[in-house]
């Protein structure tokens, strides 16, 4: 259904947004500042995962 | 506020039109236009993972946890990037061999077991029916607060209890929704557009109570969060109290597992799919959806907290009718009830075609004593199967709701179901990429997998709640401190969930991989194996029937199960594969009764329709045999696969080479078009000479005799250099075509040499050059060739010489030695040399005319590439390399006669 290239476009994202949304970034995001910054930081990530899967499935190759 | 009626009837107008909807996609599907056929569609039937829990009860949990309710979302959001790998593979599988659910799945998988297709729809069950009294848990109680009747037991008039009359009202529903045709194989494509209409209610109506509440009951985001950590609450927007980062990342891994296997998800995402490239969108897509639902749960959550209401899971509804806006109450009770409904309709759906097919059907068609496999119409009593299961499982699911629902939040009860349905997740996974995963191991692992869920939270809910000893818990099993419900081997601090996944999966994970490698897998497991995991490779080549029957007994058997209209169906689509119809009476061969056995796999289930057909087909045997042809069709494909790379790479290789002769061929062409230019050149010169002085001659008959000898002299020389460059050209040509005519003969290089020196001498002198004779044997150095045409070869190689000498002190030399086999003759001076770049390039035709026209040395630019060609013709090679005088040293060799004839020769 999708090739190689977004294949493994596709699994980086994952592996991406497994780091983002899990410790230890978490916690950096929940100790920043005087706190309360994970929700924010844990909803911008969750868009950039979202940005960048619509990228890899939706990008059409020029061949 | 509304009075109860009003309340009533906007709820029955709204149920009303989801009817309509469906209706209509209905009827659009049987006029062959398929409207859910969209990936957008598909992506919001998929949002039907949004229930009252999402609606009501991540607020819930919000207000009390702050963000805990997030990784009920983010697993999916993972989940939805293995969708193009995971859901594709499951999607194609369930396409090929008619799958009907989750549960028919793991049954045809693991050999068309009727016993894991029965433990699947059990698990499915005990997840699913807590599920759905959280459902109803949330529509009873926010259809009190809009009645009027308070946020606890609401009870009607007649002391009906609201509850009851919902469960009723869902289940008449979901009958209606999910049963509505007679035939049992129909998809529900009304329903998958309902849903989507509901995906899009649920939204827009969470979202609009969301703008309220943050932009009109506070003035944004950062005014809420102000409030909050002014009040005292800055916790909500922390890690929440008492999780940690391992609780954080296992809630996260079952959310996201359980995207494959809830009933419900399975039966939108892959039975009710009519389009698997839809999955490319849904993979941004539902990510998104789950992303914007969510926005608004934090400020809502903290505005309840803020605000004071108690019952969290109810913040939603009491925020906009305690700022006075019932009709966005209104619209929030809409949009509950859309998220509720959803969620019961396609989950009772799911759940009644599993227990009818793969609990209820396969218990009845071994019943002897009621000879179903004889009753000529089963269709019906599938219809009224899956009827009474919906019902049955809305009565149970009101009875959980009365008996234990009070006591826990709708996001704990969703979170207990979840756990439940993830022990089907291992089987479902490791079935579809792991040959070797086996029935044993499946058994062994669900089994052991809910048994642990049963110990780590149902056993400490029932302790909680009195119905069990409490001391249990800090006793643990046969009052061992290891056995803590709450706390297996010692393993403290966790979330009861998070403990109870983690146990849970890993025994039915160890358990399944144990058992299937140490037992072996029966011929229809390994079959099913090989079919299911190789799906990509293997589609079409399921020939796995093999035995006797006739037409007319499988057309029987479609008729008994999936009516007359179907059935004709499948001959005329049969009959379009093969070209022709078969006959009653024909005997039907093994592609047929696959066809058949599909069709009433999506009436019955795979493990019913295998044992139905095989009750018709006589002497089916699955044998090793069957298998190992199997196993052979899929060496060859990846024998087929080897060659194919092969000859690819061959062909690779061959257009490498053609681009590359390509390239040559155009260098050639240019070097054609410089050596028409450079002839055209060539002949112009001498012509346009000899004509101006012949000219001068005519029109000056006065002239001096010294000047007219002089000009005819020239006129004399340019007619020698026109005639040598025609000559040259001639012979090229002649040699090129093959139409030279050579006058072969035994030849004395020494000869050739001495005459060639006598040729030039005349030139060197003129030059003022010496001509050294070299080295020569003291025998004839005898080749085969043709003498003048050798001769042509050393004179021409001598010119060249003396044309590069120095005008002062120039040599050239010429002699013949002897190596190995052959005679070389070797023609040096002392001229500036070629050098290395040009060592192969000089012996092209016109190569001097493909360089600079200007400054190139005098000639015509094809006596080497003569040369060159007449060696070749008898045998030999012409090259060049430095010369023991300083300059070129041109040396050509030609195969020397044998040596009787050498000394024949010089006697």
């Amino acid at each position: 259904m999708i090739d190689g290239r977004r294949r493994r476009y596709l699994l980086a994202t994952l592996i991406l947004a497994l780091l983002l949304f899990n410790a230890p970034l978490a916690i950096v995001a929940d100790g920043l500042g005087e706190g309360g910054y994970l929700p924010l930081y844990l909803f911008l990530g969750w868009t950039l995962v979202i940005l960048l899967a619509c990228l890899v499935m939706q990008w059409r190759a020029k061949s | 506020m509304f009075s109860p009626w009003f309340i009533v009837a906007a709820a029955a107008a709204y149920l009303g039109l989801l009817f309509v909807i469906a209706s209509y996609g209905d009827r659009r599907a049987h006029e062959g236009r398929q409207l859910i056929d969209n990936p957008l569609v598909y992506t919001l039937s998929m949002a039907v993972y949004c229930t009252s829990w999402t609606f009501y009860g991540s607020v819930g949990l919000a207000s009390e946890a702050g963000i805990a309710f997030l990784p009920t979302y983010l697993g999916p959001t993972l989940a939805a990037l293995l969708f193009p790998f995971v859901l594709h593979k499951i999607l194609r599988i369930a396409k090929t061999y008619s799958i009907t659910s989750v549960a028919d799945f793991l049954a045809a998988r693991y050999g068309k077991s009727t016993a894991l297709g029965g433990i699947a729809t059990a698990v499915a069950m005990i997840a699913g029916i807590p599920y759905i009294a959280l459902q109803l848990k949330a529509l009873s109680a926010s259809a009190n607060v809009m009645l009027g009747l308070g946020d606890g037991e609401g009870i009607l008039p007649f002391g009906i209890d609201s509850g009851f009359v919902i469960a009723i009202v869902m289940a008449v529903f979901a009958i209606l929704f999910g049963t509505r045709h007679i035939d049992a194989t129909e998809t529900h494509q009304g329903m998958v557009l309902a849903i989507a209409f509901e995906s899009i209610v649920k939204l827009t109506t969470f979202i609009a109570v969301g703008i309220f509440v943050t932009f009109f009951l506070y003035d944004g985001f950062d005014s809420i969060i102000q409030a909050t950590r002014a009040a005292g609450h800055g916790d909500l927007l922390l890690m929440p109290e008492g999780w940690n980062y391992f609780d954080w990342f296992l809630m996260i891994l079952l959310a996201g597992s359980v995207v494959f296997v809830l009933p419900r998800q399975f039966q939108v995402a892959v039975i009710e799919n009519v389009d698997e490239r839809h999955i490319r969108t849904a993979t941004w897509a539902f990510p998104t959806y789950l992303l914007l639902i969510n926005i608004f749960v934090i400020p809502i959550a903290l505005a309840g907290r803020l605000g004071g209401i108690e019952n969290g899971d109810l913040i939603v509804l009491f925020l906009p009718l305690e700022a006075a806006a019932p009709w966005l109450a209104l619209v929030v009770f809409i949009g509950g009830l859309s998220a509720a409904t959803a969620m019961i309709i396609v989950s009772t759906v799911a759940l009644s075609t599993m227990i009818s097919n793969d609990v209820v059907m396969p218990v009845l068609l071994r019943v002897e004593a009621l000879q179903l496999t004889r009753r000529r119409h089963l269709s019906r009593l599938v219809i009224t199967i899956r009827r009474a299961s919906i019902l049955l499982l809305l009565v149970l699911a009101y009875i959980f709701f009365q008996a234990v629902g009070a006591g826990y939040g709708l996001v704990g009860i969703g979170l207990i179901a979840f756990a439940a349905v993830a022990q089907l997740v291992p089987a479902l996974v490791l079935g579809i990429f792991w040959r070797d995963a086996n029935l044993v191991g499946a058994l062994a692992g669900l089994t052991a997998g809910i048994a642990v869920w049963g110990v780590t939270l149902i056993v400490p809910a029932l302790a909680k709640t009195g119905v069990i000893d409490p001391a249990i818990l800090v006793d643990g099993f046969l009052g061992s401190p290891l056995l803590r419900p709450e706390a297996l081997f010692g393993l403290d601090g966790l979330q009861p969930v998070s403990h109870a996944l983690f146990w849970s999966i890993t025994v039915n994970l160890l358990l399944l991989v144990g058992g299937s490698l140490l037992f072996q897998q029966d011929n229809l497991q390994r079959l099913q194996a090989l079919l299911f995991v190789n799906i990509f490779e293997r589609e079409g080549t399921t020939r796995i029937w093999r035995g006797d029957t006739r037409v007319a007994e499988l057309h029987e058997l479609l008729l008994r199960f999936i009516g007359r209209e179907q059935a004709e169906h499948v001959l005329a689509t049969d009959a379009y594969r093969r070209g022709h119809r078969l006959a009653m009476e024909e005997r039907a061969d093994a592609e047929f009764v696959q066809l058949v056995e599909r069709h009433v796999a999506r009436a019955i289930g795979a493990a019913s329709a295998r044992a139905m057909v095989a009750s018709v087909v006589r002497g089916e045997v699955i044998g090793p045999d069957d298998i190992l042809e199997i196993l052979d069709e899929a060496s060859q494909v990846i024998e087929y696969s080897h060659q194919l790379e092969e000859r690819s790479r061959a062909l690779e290789q061959a257009g490498a080479e053609l681009k590359q002769i390509n390239e040559r061929l155009r260098q050639l062409d240019r070097m054609k078009d410089d050596f028409l230019a450079t002839v055209s050149h060539e002949l112009r010169t001498p012509l346009t000479s000899i004509r101006s002085f012949s000219e001068i001659l005519i029109d000056n008959p006065d002239l001096e005799l010294e000047e007219r000898k002089e000009f005819l002299g020239i006129v004399v020389r340019e007619s020698e250099r026109l005639t040598r460059l025609i000559n040259n050209v001639l012979d090229l040509s002649k040699i090129e075509s093959g139409s030279m005519d050579w006058h072969v003969r035994d030849v004395d290089l020494v000869a050739v040499i001495d005459e060639a020196m006598a040729a030039t001498r005349g030139l060197a002198s003129e030059l003022g050059a010496t001509l050294e004779r070299g080295a020569v044997p003291d025998q004839p150095a005898l080749v085969r060739g043709d003498h003048d045409r050798l001769v042509q070869v050393a004179v021409n190689l001598l010119g060249n010489a003396f044309k590069f000498v120095p005008a002062k002190g120039g040599i050239a030399r010429i002699g013949v030695t002897r190596d190995g086999a052959d005679w070389v003759v070797g023609v040096e001076d002392n001229g500036p040399g070629v050098s290395l770049q040009y060592r192969d390039a000089i012996f092209e035709k016109f190569h001097q005319a493909s360089e600079s026209l200007k400054d190139r040395p005098k000639g015509t630019g094809l006596g080497l590439t003569i040369c060159q060609q007449i060696v070749s013709h008898f045998g030999g090679r012409i090259w060049v390399e430095d010369a023991p005088l300083g300059g070129a040293c041109f040396r050509f060799r030609l195969p020397a006669l044998p040596a009787a004839q050498t000394r024949a020769a010089a006697e």
